[in-house]
């Protein structure tokens, strides 16, 4: 009964044959199949000497932790001497870097290694990539361990830094579309992570560190690269949870030590005691 | 069913929704990516982030509490080179990166060191005194085989742990070796035998809250958290019965029918306390009058006239010392001394008065004995009184068996 009062609706006739009108006008006009993923077959032009793929469509929170060190006001002006503040959009600086220091436990220092072959379409050829395709993870010392580069890398001629040396040695240059100047900040040593006695200069001995074993246990640590955890606990604002188990007593050994006409007391043993633990945590 | 099908199209959009706006991946440790400016000037890495129970006990502390981190761990009178990132270049270090951990030694050494405090202000840390001389001062200083052995041990640097175990709330657990007792026999004030016997092992923990960041301020600290035998001896002793309360170390008891509580160099006695403040007054301050005359003086101006401290000061080594001196009975009643051996002129006898007996005792027996060898008479307890004054205030005929602190308990014979 209610299907016929339908069927026989004047509206709805009209609405069928609208919708059967614009079907017919889409199939005329889109013969192709449509994609799946939008935009799939626009590909990125890769022929640009330094990375031109931008990082922060997939990592988008990294670029908005790098973007908020410092206001970009400040970093247009060159004023920013933040850490890494220039590297917003240039995360090619640090995870397609040529340098590659690696630690010797024997002889406590880094010393340099081969850097990685990237993929790379500089140019008109293209390099596979051999040990890392797009990005690697690298290891703050990497950059932060080189006293200098003296030729083995040849960083000023690679070509994700050529043309680039003022976002880490400043001087003046092109960022986000705008030419600034950027205070000096030297060449030599100019950011080795020193005194720790790691080698990452010549004076580095860190005979007085009170982190030492703490970066060298970070080394020792597979959950980061490197030393890594060290670093970033320190110089990033990453949460950190610290357990720690300190004494809060020592144990003191005393013998009076005599003959009948002369004496003296001595300390034989001093021992830290009474362990407690704790936690602190970084937020 | 309208409300399903409306239900049903939310979860779509919603679904949607999150599709278009979480196509980015996410970093495993965020944050590590937002790294802290260190151009401004100091240091801008807050070490309480990591470290803030130091913070907590640094604000309980009687000292340094207006000291910031760096004020003591990235102290620059050293000569450390640490990094910094100040201004728009940096600074490599080189003996240390973010801190060392500093030797107390470093700012109160013998010039001592002006430290900048958290207002700004400059704060003197003074010389630690005689430890920050060469060769850590003068033998005199009781406490610088501490000291000495403290600089050899790895558990902290330099001479920090002596420091830690008196100037802070770290708890200190002390085992002691000594002998038991000694025995002797005079003869005409004479040594006729001696003999040293048996050992004494006495553990002491002196349990405060462990806070190494806790300074104590200098007149809280207790010498008897440390000397607890020697509390004890001057205090429990051995009860040998009614009268006889063998307290030893120092004559802190008087025989109340023979030892009046004067004496014959007409003032009250230096070393007496009453015993209803026994346990109270034998703390730092009763130490400080032998052990450090000077100091005790200074703080005691109505003694320092009474006892002529001015002058028993320049009997003993007390202006060479860090605290307290080893001494001896002798430092201040060997012959020649402002309080040298008198009779008293109320009783008979002429004891060992202008004598070296004394002398006798500090030059020819170790310094662990030799109060002892005193005590062995001048205890009240061991006051023989069936046997005759003459033996002991005229002959000088003595047998004695006396314990080490804390029991203390003598015969004499």
């Amino acid at each position: 009964m209610k299907i016929s009062k339908v069927m026989n609706s004047t509206g709805l006739i009209r609405l069928i044959l609208l919708a059967i009108g614009i079907i017919g006008v889409t199939f005329l006009v889109m013969p192709q199949t449509v994609s799946l993923f939008a935009g799939q077959h626009t590909w990125y032009n890769l022929s640009g000497e330094a990375n031109d793929l931008p990082c922060e469509k997939c990592h988008g929170d990294v670029y908005e932790e790098m973007m908020s060190m410092e206001p970009l006001s400040k970093k247009l002006a060159g004023q920013s001497s933040s850490p890494h503040s220039y590297m917003d959009e240039n995360c090619e600086l640090c995870h397609r870097t040529c340098f590659n220091n690696t630690f010797s436990w024997s002889s406590g220092k880094y010393e340099k290694s081969p850097g990685f072959t990237y993929a790379s379409g500089s140019g008109t050829g293209s390099t596979p990539g051999v040990e890392a395709h797009a990005a690697s993870i690298i290891e703050c010392m990497d950059c932060h361990g080189i006293p200098a580069d003296d030729g083995y890398w040849e960083h000023w001629s690679y070509a994700e830094y050529s043309s680039r040396c003022f976002l880490c040695h400043g001087g003046s240059g092109w960022y986000r579309g705008h030419y600034i100047t950027i205070p000096s900040r030297g060449w030599s040593d100019f950011i080795s992570a020193g005194g720790f006695g790691l080698g990452t200069t010549e004076t580095d001995t860190g005979e007085k560190a009170a982190h030492r074993q703490f970066v060298l246990d970070a080394i020792n640590n597979s959950l980061m690269e490197d030393a890594n955890e060290a670093c970033i606990a320190c110089h990033t604002e990453n949460q950190v949870r610290m357990e720690f188990n300190v004494s809060t007593g020592v144990i003191i050994t005393v013998n009076n030590s005599y003959t009948q006409t002369s004496s003296y007391w001595s300390v034989s043993d001093i021992t830290p005691s009474n362990y407690t633990t704790y936690v602190e945590v970084k937020s | 069913m309208r409300r399903e099908i409306l239900f049903i199209a939310f979860i779509f959009a919603i679904a949607a929704v999150i599709l278009y706006t979480s196509t980015d991946t996410v970093s495993l440790f965020a944050g590590q990516h937002t790294f802290i400016a260190i151009s401004d000037s100091g240091n801008q890495i807050n070490c309480t982030w990591c470290h803030s129970r130091i913070n907590s006990e640094l604000s309980n502390s009687s000292l340094h509490e207006d000291l910031s981190c760096e004020a003591c761990h990235r102290y620059n009178g050293t000569g450390i080179t640490f990094a910094s990132g100040d201004t728009s270049g940096s600074t490599p270090g080189n003996e240390s990166h973010a801190a060392y951990v500093p030797r107390c030694l470093d700012c109160h050494d013998s010039d001592g060191a002006w430290i900048e405090n958290r207002t700004g202000s400059l704060k003197y840390a003074p010389p630690a005194k005689a430890f920050s001389e060469p060769d850590h001062g003068t033998d005199y200083s009781a406490h610088k085989r501490f000291v000495l052995e403290a600089n050899a041990s790895d558990a902290s640097p330099g001479e920090n742990e002596a420091c830690l175990a008196c100037h802070t709330d770290y708890t200190v657990s002390l085992s002691y070796s000594y002998f038991w007792n000694i025995g002797y026999t005079l003869s005409s004030w004479s040594f006729t035998s001696f003999s040293y016997n048996g050992t004494r092992n006495y553990n002491i923990k002196w349990s405060k809250s462990g806070a190494k960041h806790e300074f104590v301020s200098l007149n809280s600290i207790d010498c008897t958290g440390c000397h607890k035998n020697i509390y004890d001896a001057l205090v429990i002793g051995t009860d040998g019965g009614s009268n006889e309360d063998y307290l030893t170390h120092a004559p802190v008891e008087i025989d109340a029918s023979h030892w009046d509580t004067d004496n014959p160099w007409g003032h009250y006695r230096y070393h007496y306390i009453p015993a209803s403040n026994r346990a109270t007054w034998v703390n730092s301050t009763y130490c400080l009058k032998c052990h450090n005359v000077t100091e005790y003086a200074s703080e005691h101006p109505s003694d320092n006239t009474t006892y002529s401290l001015a002058d028993v000061s320049m009997d003993t080594n007390s202006t060479s010392v860090h605290c307290a001196e080893a001494l001896t009975c002798a430092t201040c009643h060997g012959s020649g001394k402002t309080k040298a051996v008198i009779d008293n002129p109320e009783r008979s006898g002429t004891g060992h008065s202008g004598s070296s007996f004394v002398d006798n005792i500090a030059s020819n027996y170790a310094r662990t004995f030799n109060g002892d060898i005193c005590m062995g008479c001048h205890e009240a307890a061991v006051h023989p009184q069936s046997m005759g004054c003459s033996r002991c205030h005229s002959k000088g005929n003595v047998d004695v068996t006396i314990e080490s602190e804390p029991s203390g308990y003598c015969t004499n014979n």
